[in-house]
């Protein structure tokens, strides 16, 4: 599975666990426009990026505005260190 | 081919209900007193005539008198009943969904249609008692008619706004000083406090630019950790430093006109790592915004310049759709508002019940008076009556703390939304403040619907970071520090500054003490919030049972929220003991 596919997956599970089914597009915001996701949602997602593609979110600073999309956390994820 | 409104049918009867309402009114208080006259004099039709032959022992006044109360509970049981029925029977929504109405939102990309929705909204003001609805609505019209200067009509709105309408939070601290610095006469505190206003927007901008420029340094990779150390130290010299006078007054001045912007300017220094930063003259649009309308409020609402360049209506479609958005829960805020007169008349009594415009033109011009009032004391009265040892008995101390739990939501809800619907008007597509609170299944959805706003500030400042930079390997007790960090430390810290005016009149260390109610509280809170969401991580229920999934675990949240309420106050009144004793004086049912 690739980087954007994990990541798809990997949400479309914590909207499941909110009961959420409704699916969702690459650009569609899950925070900020719609509040689909939780800021306790959003936690998991920084433990995710942390620990699957070692983003370090204490030393560059966390903005949610980031990991609003898909394709925002796509940026994100190509930014990574390794 | 034209599609048919599937609401067209319900649009109809909800109006003809709404027309068979009026028509009753006018009937009821016009028409039918004069039958009943004519009638009592035996001068009207055989029918009527026949129907009143006790005119030995009762006086007309009597009639008259009989007919109002029937009249009224009919005008209240019918339409209610109707619409009722109405919206179960068509699943209909009671604010028409018009923002999903396709040729509606054709019609409002149109220069008629942004004038009707203009005068639509305006009207929704005035009838919510919005003081300054003329100014919001010309601004609002600026904004609508020239899209791509949006940004920059916000910043002069906030400058103008700052200077025509300079409510600070707790700036009657400042006639304070100077009354006993004994300058009052020398300064004039109106023009001061814009002055000072002013000198805080520079201040701020001149720091902003150098978090931008040194972005790198240790000082400025931690913007909001330095913003609380520079604040709390100005605040250790406004206390304890040897200031008098005049000087004394200006220090206050500036501590009272930075914390009145503390938390707008910490969105701007979290702005400052953003790609697509705006410059400070944008940012500058987001200090307490022109959607604030009359209040002042600390809350940053709707956040920072960040998430405004997010929420903004990209194109005339989404600037339609999120003006209809924002008319729809304007006129939502209105019902509500009704619904939070009524409800505090019939609850509590009329001294009570805030001014709602729509309600009381409403009675007023039909003659009428609300015929229910239970008479439960506010809890402000019920605690005080605590306090002096004559307690209420305990089921009415229960009532009252019901009582005030939902007058609060719906005070919230009128309040905070009416400041959205503002900002949706301006074309920025932001999120409710309170969000259906009573459906929340758990302490910590509850905290996330009830005031948006207010928990995203304690979220971005103190729960991310915390989050995000301690306890690493320990994942529940990471959620639990950065949790406790936001609802307990950031909440206290937020209402600590706010209250200024303590400060002043009892000392620091003094109004320290007198905060350990709202300490007890705020940890308590942040407790509650913390295990809630280690125990919500659990997936949902595949079959959830309609009572012990849904009814009983919104019940409990109810039920935690109404006695928190008893600590949730953060003026120094009644002792923490005090509190104590109310809550055991629930449970006298028990001894």
């Amino acid at each position: 599975m690739n980087d954007r596919a994990t990541v798809r997956a990997f949400l479309k599970d914590l909207l499941l666990k909110r009961g959420d089914t409704d699916e969702f597009a690459d650009t569609d915001s899950l925070i900020v426009l719609r509040g689909r996701l939780a800021s306790v949602d959003v936690l998991e997602l920084v433990v995710f990026l942390e620990e699957q593609y070692k983003i370090d979110f204490g030393e560059q600073g966390f903005d949610q505005n980031r990991v609003d999309t898909v394709d925002e956390i796509m940026v994100l994820i190509k930014e990574a260190p390794i | 081919m034209r599609t048919r409104n599937p609401n067209r049918i319900s649009l109809i009867l909800v109006l003809a209900i709404v027309a068979l309402g009026v028509i009753w009114i006018v009937f009821s208080r016009y028409a039918a007193p004069a039958l009943i006259n004519s009638a009592y004099h035996g001068g009207s039709w055989p029918i009527f005539n026949g129907m009143i032959t006790g005119q030995a022992s009762h006086p007309l006044e009597e009639y008259l008198s009989d007919w109002e109360a029937l009249s009224w509970n009919l005008l209240l049981i019918f339409p209610v009943t109707g619409l009722s029925v109405v919206l179960v029977i068509r699943h209909m929504k009671l604010i028409p969904q018009i923002d999903t109405y396709p040729g509606l939102v054709s019609f409002a990309q149109k220069p008629a249609g942004k004038v009707l929705c203009l005068a639509v909204f305006a009207a929704g003001l005035v009838l919510l008692r919005e003081p300054l609805w003329l100014e919001l609505t010309a601004i609002l019209a600026l904004m609508t008619f020239l899209p791509q200067y949006r940004r920059i009509c916000l910043t002069f709105s906030t400058l103008y706004w700052l200077i025509f309408h300079p409510a600070w939070n707790r700036w009657n601290v400042i006639g304070t000083v100077a009354r006993r610095e004994g300058v009052e006469a020398a300064l004039n505190i109106p023009l001061l406090q814009v002055l000072m206003g002013l000198v805080v927007i520079c201040f701020c901008g001149a720091v902003a630019h150098l978090f931008f420029r040194w972005n790198h340094s240790p000082l400025t990779k931690r913007p909001v950790l330095a913003l609380h150390v520079f604040y709390i130290l100005l605040l250790l010299s406004a206390c304890y430093g040897p200031f008098s006078g005049q000087w004394r007054v200006l220090l206050w001045t500036f501590l009272v006109g930075l914390g009145s912007y503390f938390w707008y300017f910490g969105y701007t220094l979290v702005d400052q790592s953003s790609k697509g930063r705006d410059p400070y003259s944008l940012q500058l649009g987001t200090y307490r915004p022109m959607w604030n309308g009359s209040w002042f409020v600390p809350t940053p609402f709707v956040k920072g310049a960040a998430y405004l360049r997010k929420i903004e209506a990209k194109n005339p479609q989404e600037l339609a759709v999120t003006q209809l958005k924002g008319i729809k829960l304007l006129y939502w805020v209105l019902l509500l508002s009704v619904v939070l007169a009524l409800f505090i008349h019939t609850v509590h009594d009329f001294r009570h019940a805030p001014e709602s415009a729509l309600l009381n033109k409403t009675l007023k011009l039909a003659g009428m008076h609300l015929p229910l009032q239970l008479g439960i004391p506010v809890f402000e009265d019920a605690l005080a009556r605590s306090v002096a040892r004559k307690p209420y008995p305990w089921y009415t101390c229960w009532a009252s703390l019901i009582a005030v739990f939902f007058k609060n939501m719906l005070a919230m809800s009128v309040w905070g939304n009416q400041i959205v619907a503002c900002c949706r008007m301006a074309g920025f597509r932001a999120l409710r403040n309170t969000y259906r609170p009573l459906e929340s299944k758990t302490i910590a959805e509850f905290w996330n619907r009830y005031y948006f706003y207010f928990k995203e500030v304690l979220v971005d400042f103190y729960f991310y970071p915390t989050y995000t930079r301690y306890l690493k390997g320990y994942r529940r007790a990471r959620l639990f520090a950065a949790t406790l960090a936001a609802a307990c430390f950031g909440n206290m810290f937020f209402q600590f500054i706010r209250n200024l005016n303590y400060i002043w009149d009892l000392g620091l260390w003094k109004t320290l003490l007198g905060f350990h109610v709202y300490a007890f509280y705020a940890f308590v809170l942040g407790t509650g919030i913390a295990i809630s969401q280690l125990r919500s991580r659990n997936a949902v229920p595949q079959s959830p049972h309609w009572f012990r999934d849904r009814i009983l675990p919104s019940m409990s949240v109810v039920l935690f929220y109404s006695l928190l309420t008893i600590f949730n106050d953060w003026a120094p009144t009644y002792p923490i003991t005090e509190r104590f004793s109310f809550l055991a004086h629930l449970f006298a049912f028990w001894s």
